[in-house]
């Protein structure tokens, strides 16, 4: 259609062209949300993230880790927004996640604790069993027989 | 005015984790071998629905006692004990919310486990370690890890697992996998396992809910990730929740599987490609598939496919195609192409698969003689794989390789770090 036949209702009508890719407005990023969603909320978006991290090609990991890393040291990522990001890197993480994420094994909240231990256990790595033992002297409660069963059983 | 769930236990005097007081209970074991304690003492744990229909089974034979019941639900285990102590005419069952109670009581001899199936492993394997013998509701075990340790431990320990896939000890059933067995359909080419559809379903959006009285939800979650409670998690729809559960897949395909793994002779062994195409909610609290897809092939080549089906019937169905004809049977039904297949009789001098009609009798005797039951873990184990497998191809939706006997997929980094998970503090594996 001819931009001078456009109805006045119509989004694109008066928009140039070259302007009519900025002229809609921005949709949600899944990529942003995942790190915003609560427990019970919708989790569409983070299906969609979901999603394409399982169909990624393995080349792709190094890239969708650092998006996730990203969103997970957020300060304002939810604590459930955070497990859904530590299960997919429990998938595709590697030592990077570790370095960023072990500090976390001491975190306050039980549930943060957890989800971080889940990415270190899924990378498998020496350098995840390291930190685990190193986190393992500052954990109390039960997270710290959770790490201790980790502990025993990457070793 | 009705009840609430607090009036009940407060009149039950009831409180989480409270232990009653007993007579003393002689194990097994202290007695002589013509004592009448040739009567096994049981516990029970987790006695919802399906540990329900357990205490059914097991209140009437002569041969057990059902000494003690362990549920997280106190209403659950009162109503358990209240239904054996009906049937002993006494007050003795104990009631416990925590499993080790049971499964680390030396008069303890039996555990059977009919829990969620993230519970499945942990209860299993602490009986073991504890010198019990255990009965383990299908699917066996979450994730494939905590199977290979359930088994390495029975062995370790020599004791008697009995998993809950009955259709083994149901003549239909053996009788149409001794025909496979012994070639009257000639040579399986294709196997084809339709299992139901899901029978329950929630809307798109859940709120976390305050716990009810009774139930202790933290146990509950166990080693499961943290999630809130909502009264559709738990109780029988947690098996749409791939946190604790597998689905329709493991939920029918445990029964059905294992009857395609019995045929082939396969029951040490499985299937070495499988490929997957699920279809999974994103959206609200499920996140089982609502549509199975699955295809396997084994080294001799031959496939078999699982998939839900679409005609509203809520059983499975297994057909086997085979050279020299089919074999159609289910719960329900035993159906051949030519009928007269079904006619023949198995020789002596032929394969005889092992003959039980009673599972939990089966189970039982073979705690009693130590020998090795119809569905021993390790079968359970092998079948729960593939439902597990199952799972996995479908969540990756690509075909993979399978080692049966390594238990790894071949070459996916991915695939095989769902193999197992991360156990909530304070559990584990170890």
């Amino acid at each position: 259609m001819a931009d001078d036949k456009r109805a006045a209702n119509d989004p694109l009508a008066g928009v140039k062209p070259d302007q009519r890719q900025s002229a809609f407005k921005r949709t949600a990023d899944p990529w942003i949300e995942i790190g915003r969603v609560n427990y019970g909320g919708d989790r569409t978006m983070v299906s969609t993230v979901e999603r394409v991290v399982l169909d990624a090609d393995a080349s792709q990991y190094p890239g969708f880790e650092k998006k996730l890393l990203k969103v997970a040291t957020a300060s304002d990522c939810t604590e459930c927004g955070y497990g859904f990001i530590c299960r997919l890197l429990a998938l595709i993480g590697s030592d990077e996640s570790v370095e960023i994420l072990k500090a976390k094994l001491q975190d306050s909240s039980e549930v943060i604790a957890h989800s971080t231990r889940m990415v270190l256990e899924g990378v498998g790595s020496d350098k995840a069993l390291a930190a685990l033992k190193a986190a393992q002297p500052g954990i109390k409660g039960r997270e710290a027989e959770g790490v201790a069963g980790a502990i025993k059983r990457m070793s | 005015m009705k009840a609430t769930r607090r009036d009940f236990i407060k009149s039950a005097g009831i409180a989480t984790g409270a232990i009653a007081a007993f007579p003393t209970i002689i194990p097994s074991g202290v007695l002589g071998a013509d004592a009448p304690s040739k009567v096994l003492n049981l516990a029970c744990v987790g006695v919802g629905g399906m540990g329900g229909s357990h205490i059914k089974q097991l209140k009437g034979r002569s041969n057990v006692r059902i000494r003690a019941v362990a549920d997280v639900d106190a209403v659950f285990a009162q109503n358990a004990a209240n239904t054996i102590n009906r049937q002993y005419g006494n007050k003795d069952c104990k009631i416990f919310g925590d499993f080790r109670e049971v499964t680390r009581d030396k008069d303890i001899d039996l555990i059977t486990v009919a829990t969620p199936d993230h519970w499945h492993a942990l209860p299993a394997i602490d009986a073991i370690r504890h010198g019990k013998d255990v009965y383990v509701e299908k699917p066996l075990t979450l994730t494939i890890r905590e199977g290979q340790v359930l088994v390495s431990e029975l062995r370790k320990h020599n004791r008697i697992g009995q998993t809950g896939t009955q259709q083994r000890s149901t003549e239909k059933f053996h009788f149409a996998a001794e025909l496979i067995r012994n070639g009257r359909f000639g040579k399986i080419g294709h196997i084809d396992v339709l299992i139901p559809a899901n029978n329950m379903f929630v809307g798109a959006e859940w709120k976390p809910e305050p716990v009810p009285v009774g139930l202790d939800y933290d146990f509950w979650l166990g080693p499961a990730p943290y999630a809130p409670y909502t009264s559709q998690r738990t109780h029988y729809q947690f098996r749409y929740i791939l946190d604790v559960a597998g689905g329709q897949t493991t939920n029918w395909g445990a029964h059905y599987l294992d009857i395609a793994q019995w045929a082939l002779g396969m029951d040490e062994s499985g299937p070495v490609e499988i490929d997957g195409h699920g279809v999974f909610p994103t959206s609200g609290l499920f996140t089982a598939p609502t549509r199975v897809d699955v295809r396997y092939k084994y080294a001799n080549g031959v496939t078999m496919r699982m998939r839900t089906r679409t005609d509203g019937v809520y059983d499975g169905n297994i057909i086997f195609y085979g050279d020299k004809g089919t074999l159609n049977v289910s719960r329900r039904k035993l159906v051949a192409d030519p009928a007269a297949l079904l006619n023949e009789k198995i020789g002596d001098g032929e394969v005889r698969l092992y003959n039980s009609r009673d599972h939990f009798a089966n189970w039982i005797e073979c705690c009693q003689t130590r020998q090795k039951p119809v569905s021993d873990l390790a079968i359970g184990h092998k079948t729960t794989n593939l439902c597990n497998i199952g799972n996995i191809v479908m969540l990756l939706q690509r075909k993979l390789k399978w080692d049966p006997v390594k238990e790894v997929f071949d070459g996916d980094q991915m695939a095989n770090r769902m193999l197992q998970r991360s156990m909530r503090g304070p559990w584990s594996l170890a």
